[in-house]
């Protein structure tokens, strides 16, 4: 049984790396883009995304007991076909 | 139009003339992966609906399933996002004093060389295959005096008209430049004389 915080806490250590990355590729685009609309627009695009999947599962988190713990050898195993 | 502002080390009544890409072609690649990456989460969702739905009943898996998925996509849309920011800043600045190579490779790494127009001596644009003939963009080949090396606009749009707007650009650019442009000449004179009597002394050249 994993607690379902720690799946949270990989999640945001991660996302935090998917920031860093982002942020040197946004500003990278922006810095020597040209002032042009594909620029503006492409990174408008991209922050959009972002913005409604990271939204998307908070929002989704929200509502999910994270005291609960995913038990995995549970789900491969007993009543259920495995999914791969 | 850009603003000529915006190029490094401007030049005095410098007036950017074009700035050429890459055909958006060769990006087609990345747009077709961009639009599977779009359709990818509602086609996983439909897939696990139809082979295991018992799945969406244990919250605490769909969660992970949410999380995990999530993070791929975001990912993934930076992979696209990043190799069209490589697409989009390689980029061939043509000025009426010189031409621009900027070239972005990854996302750390950034070349900018530039050629001032009243040395180019030749020109070649090259279009070769059946989609570039089709939708008319190749390789523009700009040959500077004394140097073996070209300036190379890859896969650039019309490049038969680019060569003849950088031939006729570097005509005018060589009348209103004359004594820079013999200045020139005459240095890359020197420095080939000078480097092929060290060759010479090395018994590299005859």
């Amino acid at each position: 049984m994993i607690p379902l915080i720690y799946f949270l806490i990989l999640w945001v250590i991660v996302l935090g790396l998917f920031f860093i990355l982002a942020g040197f590729s946004v500003l990278q685009m922006l810095r020597f883009g040209l002032a042009h609309p594909v620029t503006e627009i492409s990174t408008a695009v991209f922050a959009l995304i972002v913005a409604v999947v990271i939204v998307g599962t908070i929002g989704y988190l929200a509502g999910v007991d994270l005291k609960y713990g995913l038990d995995i050898s549970a789900l491969l195993n007993v009543g259920q076909t495995p999914l791969f | 139009m850009f603003h000529v502002n915006k190029l490094p080390g401007a030049l005095p009544d410098e007036k950017p003339v074009g700035l050429y890409r890459r055909h958006p072609i060769t990006i087609l690649a990345l747009i077709i992966s961009f639009i599977i990456v779009i359709v990818l989460p509602f086609a996983a969702y439909l897939f696990i609906l139809i082979l295991h739905p018992t799945y969406y009943l244990n919250q605490q898996l769909m969660a992970v399933f949410v999380m995990f998925g999530g993070l791929f996509f975001l990912f993934v849309i930076m992979f696209i996002y990043q190799n069209f920011l490589d697409y989009w800043l390689d980029m061939w600045i043509v000025t009426n004093r010189r031409i621009m190579n900027i070239e972005q490779n990854g996302l750390f790494s950034r070349t900018t060389s530039e050629l001032r127009l009243y040395r180019v001596q030749d020109v070649t644009a090259k279009v070769d295959g059946f989609v570039r003939t089709m939708l008319d963009f190749g390789m523009v080949f700009v040959q500077t005096a004394g140097e073996k090396e070209y300036f190379t606009f890859e896969d650039v749009h019309h490049p038969n008209e680019i060569a003849k707007k950088i031939l006729e650009l570097a005509e005018i650019d060589r009348k209103e430049h004359l004594d820079e442009a013999i200045e020139a000449i005459e240095s890359t004179e020197i420095e080939h004389h000078n480097a092929i009597k060290e060759k010479t002394a090395r018994g590299l050249e005859p």
